[in-house]
């Protein structure tokens, strides 16, 4: 009897400080945002410690309540946490590349530069095919940028590197 | 003996609370100055992380299981704020005072037929004045 209480008690510590291992992993975070210098290396403490601070906050709350519900119900958020933080950073990350708030002196290799570069020649130079009636052989690239008749500015979302 | 444990495991909650609130505040901080919208996007996104967190230091301290479908929500619907402001940042960088004056211009060259291959001029005619916007 006692010794079940026992357990009961030691898996709560445990679980206390899981939590506070998962909050020291949101206040890294926190921290990384605010002292990163720019774009780029502030996604990488929003995303990564973010999301192992609040896989263990998870695994906390499963080991504190110690039901099937519970387990159940940390598992799809830690699921879902996992889909959605990759892709927010990804949005953000092709955002803010394509927007110019990444500066190119900043990266030691940048491999997407001439496929940026390529593709926006293609729009432009694509948008005047279309309009002078040939499709281009830039199709696949470019499916949305050829389209003569879209709005000015939505043409470089369409573009998938 | 589980008296002690007891109470170790309430303060350590407590420490984690602390830091929690810290994380908060501080993410606060980059959200109110972050230089670009991108930063303060990425901020709020960290700040739903942080209240999904704090939601799971209730549920610890506690020990009910009330807010655990309140947890599953935000981590649900958390991240569509962050797509749709970054598209409109998209949005908004692409179309720059000095666009418009060149698109004219363009147009004024080429003859009003090929409105299509213009498209194309305001994203990479938009660059230099944002990028040294960004510096300062």
């Amino acid at each position: 009897m006692i010794d079940i209480e026992l357990v009961d008690a030691v898996l709560d510590l445990f679980a206390a400080l899981l939590c506070l291992f998962g909050a020291a992993m949101c206040l890294t975070a926190a921290i990384g945002l605010v002292r990163f210098p720019d774009l780029i290396s502030r996604m990488h403490p929003a995303a990564k410690p973010q999301s192992l601070g609040l896989l263990v906050l998870a695994l906390a709350v499963v080991l504190h309540l110690r039901t099937w519900r519970a387990a159940l119900l940390m598992l799809l958020v830690a699921t879902l946490q996992m889909v959605t933080v990759t892709l927010a950073s990804h949005i953000v990350a092709r955002t803010g590349y394509r927007a110019h708030f990444v500066e190119s002196g900043t990266l030691v290799a940048d491999e997407l530069a001439p496929v940026v570069h390529r593709d926006r020649k293609a729009a432009v130079t694509g948008g005047r095919r279309m309009s002078a009636g040939s499709g281009g052989p830039d199709g696949g690239q470019t499916g949305g940028a050829a389209e003569p008749s879209g709005p000015p500015s939505s043409d470089p979302n369409q573009e998938t590197p | 003996m589980i008296g002690i444990l007891n109470t170790i495991e309430l303060v350590v909650v407590a420490i984690a609370v602390a830091a929690l609130a810290t994380a908060g505040a501080v993410t606060l901080i980059r959200v109110a100055k972050g230089p670009t919208s991108l930063d303060r996007i990425i901020s709020s996104d960290l700040v739903v992380g942080i209240v999904v967190g704090g939601f799971a230091l209730h549920v610890v301290l506690t020990g009910r299981a009330t807010t655990l479908p309140i947890m599953l929500a935000i981590s649900l619907v958390g991240f569509i704020g962050a797509v749709a402001m970054a598209r409109f940042v998209h949005d908004q960088v692409a179309v720059t005072p000095e666009a418009p004056r060149r698109l004219r211009r363009r147009r004024g060259g080429s003859e009003a037929g090929s409105s299509g291959a213009d498209e194309g001029a305001p994203g990479t005619s938009g660059e230099p004045g944002r990028v040294g916007e960004e510096g300062s």
